[in-house]
This record gives structure tokens, sequence and C-alpha cells, in this order.
């Protein structure tokens, strides 16, 4: 069996549970009965944090060839090295091979943390 | 005072202790779940090599022989490494590993203190918030690429890679790197002595000097003095060739400890803002998940910068070693890189319970991200647009393909443009730099960038998505778990499921995913 996409995300999700719960442990009056929206807020918190985290790590993996993903900033990377367009001169003059993905991988990740982080501290 | 000090180095030694049996347990669980046979790791062995807790060909190995194997460094021959022992190729990389990774952690610490400090009382909360997640996620990671391609590359300073220089090292073939380099880890323990000593002699004068940041200037700047004396001179001591061999070994280690000590202190900084942080499931100095956590992002990143670097540390060969399909030495690399991590975290977890008073009060209720004034709206707004963009990402990508785009040739995976006559003419062939026929240029195999930037943010959203789902589902299942439990004042059970947390946090998430993959396939 290989690690695909969504087997890669089913380990990724058993592994890194706890987040969630410490996360949700921060507040923890809002699993009571009241605070519904509160709650809400929380998990969604949780959520784009592990969002963010899966991103990094999917990438990370990816660069090492370690996951079979069709598609994915991380595998773009992966091939713009394999195909030795990251060593050298290479990396500034076949710029498109490597930077937009790059930045995609940061931007998801910013565009979720800070999300969460927003969400999180309007409860 | 001291007898509290001993009953938490020794609980914190239990602790680690237990984490590393469950550890080793769940491990070799795993295996013979997946029925790989553990005599296979031993065989076909080297005749020069028996060893003692090894039953024989074909006979299964038991967990009290593999918790024997692994104390006594037995776990099997390396398939990559033949006839090497798993062990014998281990001992030569973890300790460089260790040793730049311990080094890290020292200016990591300090550093992101620093980060953290200067984005809480400079800004206030509004652009705090926005400028911290900004730099920590957007602009230090790049940094470190800058500082790569600004020293490495333009201004040909610092080499871009390996261990050493195999030109200075030719005519010495008797030296072994390892020699050289335990003297380079002898000499920055005297470095660190002398800092030390240096420190400990001028405390009182420091606290003399009035304004305070000048005297941490001066102490600061001091000790550096001082730790660069006990290491270039016993270095010199050492004698030629070994001081140059030595001087090499450190030159090819100084972008590497650079680019780790940036990498990590922006976690720290992330990480010692979390609720995480106030979580001590075994009260003063116990290991926290906070740590756990940092140390095992950690490592993400000392693997990262030793595969770019081609620096050949203990995380590059567990890599080679998956790729390879080299079963025992997979096996035996996670196992003792976790186990260093558990004693990482464990010293560090003891050094804080020495170190930290009881805190007051006023501080355990004091917010870790103070909210000054108002909160603005505009990083929200921010934050929610960029998510609208990605969102649109993926709409736009079959609607592309559905309209403008012919599959053929846009296709992210099977799509190819062939060359035109013209471009083939002037020599160009792909990958081919942005046009108007490709927004973002072709891939080395002829395939549209932009399609396949759209086409991956499919990708990101199904990976985030789901493993954020089953996370959050499972998180919010342990809390209400939790919650029930100190309800019915069964909370010492509650916290066992914390610690559990704290625990699968603590695995280091990149080698142990490594060895799921391995495991898995």
């Amino acid at each position: 069996m290989e690690l695909n996409l969504y087997t890669s995300a089913l380990w990724l999700g058993l592994l890194i549970w706890p987040l969630a719960l410490f996360v949700l442990r921060g507040r923890p009056e809002l699993l009571g009965s009241t605070g519904r929206i509160g709650l809400l807020k929380m998990l969604s918190a949780a959520f784009l944090y592990i969002m963010a985290i899966s991103v990094g790590i999917e990438a990370a993996l990816s660069f090492y060839g370690l996951l079979r993903i069709p598609m994915s900033w991380g595998i773009m990377v992966e091939m713009a090295r394999i195909s030795g367009y990251l060593v050298g001169s290479a990396v500034t003059r076949y710029w498109w091979l490597f930077w937009p993905a790059r930045l995609m991988i940061s931007l998801f990740g910013f565009t979720a943390y800070l999300l969460g982080w927003e969400l999180k501290a309007r409860v | 005072m001291t007898e509290q000090v001993v009953r938490m180095i020794l609980r914190d030694l239990l602790l680690a202790a237990l984490a590393l049996f469950i550890f080793l347990t769940a491990i070799f669980v795993l295996l013979q779940v997946r029925g790989v046979d553990l005599s296979t790791f031993y065989g076909p062995l080297p005749s020069t090599w028996s060893p003692p807790h090894y039953p024989g060909p074909g006979q299964s190995v038991g967990l009290f022989a593999f918790w024997r194997n692994f104390l006594t460094g037995n776990l099997g021959v390396s398939f990559s490494y033949y006839p090497r022992s798993v062990w014998s190729v281990v001992a030569e990389r973890l300790p460089r590993s260790l040793f730049l990774f311990t080094l890290a952690l020292l200016l990591a610490i300090p550093l992101g203190n620093l980060w953290s400090r200067l984005f809480q009382s400079r800004w206030g909360s509004n652009g705090n918030r926005f400028i911290a997640i900004g730099v920590y996620a957007l602009f230090l990671p790049w940094l470190v690429l800058l500082l790569v391609w600004i020293f490495a590359y333009k201004l040909g300073l610092l080499p871009m890679g390996k261990f050493l220089n195999p030109d200075i090292w030719r005519p010495y073939r008797e030296i072994s790197a390892n020699a050289v380099f335990w003297r380079v880890v002898l000499s920055t323990f005297i470095g660190f002595a002398v800092a030390g000593l240096g420190w400990l002699g001028l405390r009182r004068f420091w606290r003399t000097v009035s304004p305070k940041w000048l005297a941490t200037l001066l102490a600061i700047g001091m000790n550096a003095v001082l730790f660069s004396l006990g290491f270039f001179i016993s270095l010199i001591l050492y004698g030629e060739p070994l001081s140059s061999l030595a001087g090499d070994m450190i030159w090819h280690m100084i972008l590497p400890l650079i680019l780790l000590t940036l990498e990590m202190s922006v976690f720290y900084a992330l990480i010692i803002r979390s609720d995480l942080f106030r979580f001590r499931p075994f009260g003063r100095g116990s290991f926290t998940p906070f740590f756990a956590l940092f140390l095992a992002l950690s490592f993400a990143a000392l693997l990262s910068v030793e595969t770019v670097y081609t620096w050949p540390g203990v995380g590059l060969m567990l890599l080679n070693a998956i790729l390879s399909e080299d079963m025992p030495l997979t096996v035996g690399a996670s196992i003792y890189i976790v186990v260093a991590l558990i004693f990482i975290n464990m010293a560090m977890a003891i050094y804080r319970g020495i170190r930290e008073r009881e805190p007051s009060a006023a501080q355990q209720d004091e917010p870790l991200v103070r909210e000054a004034g108002r909160r603005a709206r505009w990083p929200l707004l921010i934050a929610v647009a960029l998510l609208l963009a990605f969102g649109g990402m993926v709409i736009a990508h079959p609607v592309l393909t559905g309209t403008l785009w012919n599959p053929q040739v846009y296709d992210p995976i099977t799509g190819y443009d062939p060359p035109s006559e013209e471009l083939l003419a002037r020599g160009f062939n792909h990958p081919l730099p942005p046009s108007g026929r490709h927004l973002l240029g072709t891939d080395a195999w002829g395939r549209d960038i932009l399609s396949q930037i759209l086409y991956s943010a499919r990708s990101a959203f199904a990976l985030g998505g789901l493993a954020g789902l089953i996370a959050t589902l499972l998180g919010l299942g342990a809390a209400l778990l939790v919650r029930t439990l100190e309800k019915v004042r069964a909370g010492s059970l509650g916290n066992g499921v914390l610690a559990l947390g704290c625990a699968l946090l603590a695995l280091p998430l990149l080698p142990l995913f490594t060895f799921v993959q391995a495991w898995w396939s």
C-alpha cells in the first residue's frame, strides 16, 4: 500500500489530534452547554491550525519523495529538485519552477494560521 | 528544596524510561502486526559479528529480546551499509546531528524569546498578531533561503553543502572524520566552560552596570569573547593538521547552524504563545507538550537542513535508509532519534524545574498575548480574503480546463506542450519561461506551472481538510472525555488522557511519519 492523499491525511489526523485537544483545553468552560458559538470558533481554530501544519508536513514529505500524491505544491518543489533546478544559479534562472510553489506553501500556512488565530482571539 | 528537586529528577527519569518502553513496544507491535520478521534484520549476518540476543535465523524475536537488543545496541545489520551493524552506522551519525541540534537549541531559545518579546511589547495587539504571524510564517522562512543565496551562492563565502572538503582531507588518510569531530565537540565544551566561568566570576559586576540593556549587551559580548578564546585556543593546541581539518569541518557547519537556529527560534517563539505552554501534566518541571512539539518541529527542521546541505547527519541517513528500503536501519534510526529527543526533553524539563520558581497567582491569570485596545478587523478580513482566494483557485482549475485550456496541453499531470519550431531553433526547450501561452512557464516535462499551482490548491484543501477534520473530531472527543472524567472526580484519569496526548505530540512527527510510510508500504 502506498501513502496517497487520503491515507496520508488519515495518518496525519491520527497522529496530530492532541493539538486539537490542547487548543480546546485552552478554554475548557466552552465545552459545557453554553457558548455554542464560542466552541464552534475554537473548533474552527483547531481545524485551521492543523490544516496549516499538515500542508507544511505534506510539503516536507513530498520534498523527500515519500508521498504518492498526483500533484501538490510540495511535489512541484520536489520535481524542481530532482530535475536539478534547485542547484546553484538555476534557482534564480529557472525561478518559476520553485518560487511560486514555495510561496503558495508559505501563504497557505499563513492564511490558515492567521484565520485560526483571529477566530480564537474572538471567542 | 533539594529533596523536592531530587524527587522531580527521579520522576522525570522514570517518565522518560516509561515513554521509551511504551514507544519501543508500540514499534514492536506495529512490526508484528505488519508481519515483519525481525530475524531478517539479523541475516545474512557477516561472519565477524554475532549478536548476543539473536535466537538464530528463522526463529522469531520476541518482545523481551527486542527490548534487550535495543538496550545493548543490537538492531541488526544495515542492508545499505552492509556489513556494518545498524548501531555502528547510527553511532557514527547521531552525535553529529545531536551536536548541531544542541548548539542550535542553545541559541534558538534566547532568540525565540527575543522574537516573542519584540512582537509582544512593541506593537499593539492589532498589528502584533498580524506582523508576528507574518514574520513567523512568511518572512523568516524566506530569510533563510535568502541567506543561503547571498552567502553561499552570490558571495561564495560559505560552502553550499557537505560535511568537509575532500581536497583538504585527501593527504591525511589515517585521520578519521569522527576523530576530528570529537575534538571539535571537546573544544566547544572548553569554550562553554570558559564562558561559564567568566559569567560566574563577573555576575556581581554586571548587576552594577546601570542601564540594564547595556549590561546584557556587555555580558553577551564578554561571554562570546570568552567562548571564542576557549574554543579557538583549544583548537590551535591540537596542532596541525588536526586544527585546519577541524576548521574545515566548522566552516561547513556555520550555515547549517545559522539556518537551523533561525528555524528553531521561530518555532519556539510561535509555541511559547500557545496554551500548551501552561500545561504541565506531572507538575513542576515535567515534560510539557509545548516543548515536545517544539522538539518535534525542530527535528523536522534538522532533517530539512541536512538534506538541503547534504550534511551527513542522522536525518539524511534516515531518509536514505527509507528511500533504499533499508528496514533495519529505518527502524533503528527512528528508535534512537526518538530516544535522543526524549532525553533532550527530559534534560530541559529538569533544567526548567531547577531554575523556575512557582508562578504567582497574578502570573497564572495573565493572558499569554496581551490585548491592547480595540481589536481591529483588518487581520481577520485579510485572512478571509486570502482563504477565499485559495478557494477560488480550487474552482478556477476545472473552469479553466473546461473553457480555455486544452487538457492535452494544460493537464497538470499528463499535459505536454511541444515547443514550437521557432523556439527549438533558438535553442529553447522545456522548462520554458513565462509567456502568453503559459503564464507561469512550464516545468522540465513541459507541463503548465499555473495549472499545477491551481490544481494543487485542491490537494492542499483535501489533505489539510481531511486531516483537520479527523484530528479535530478526535480532539473534541478527547476533550469531552477529559471533562467528563473531571466531573465525576476521576481527574487523574483525565490527566492520563492529557499525558497520552503529550506523549503523542512528543513523538517527532517527521521520523514517525517516515516510519509509518516504511511500515505501511
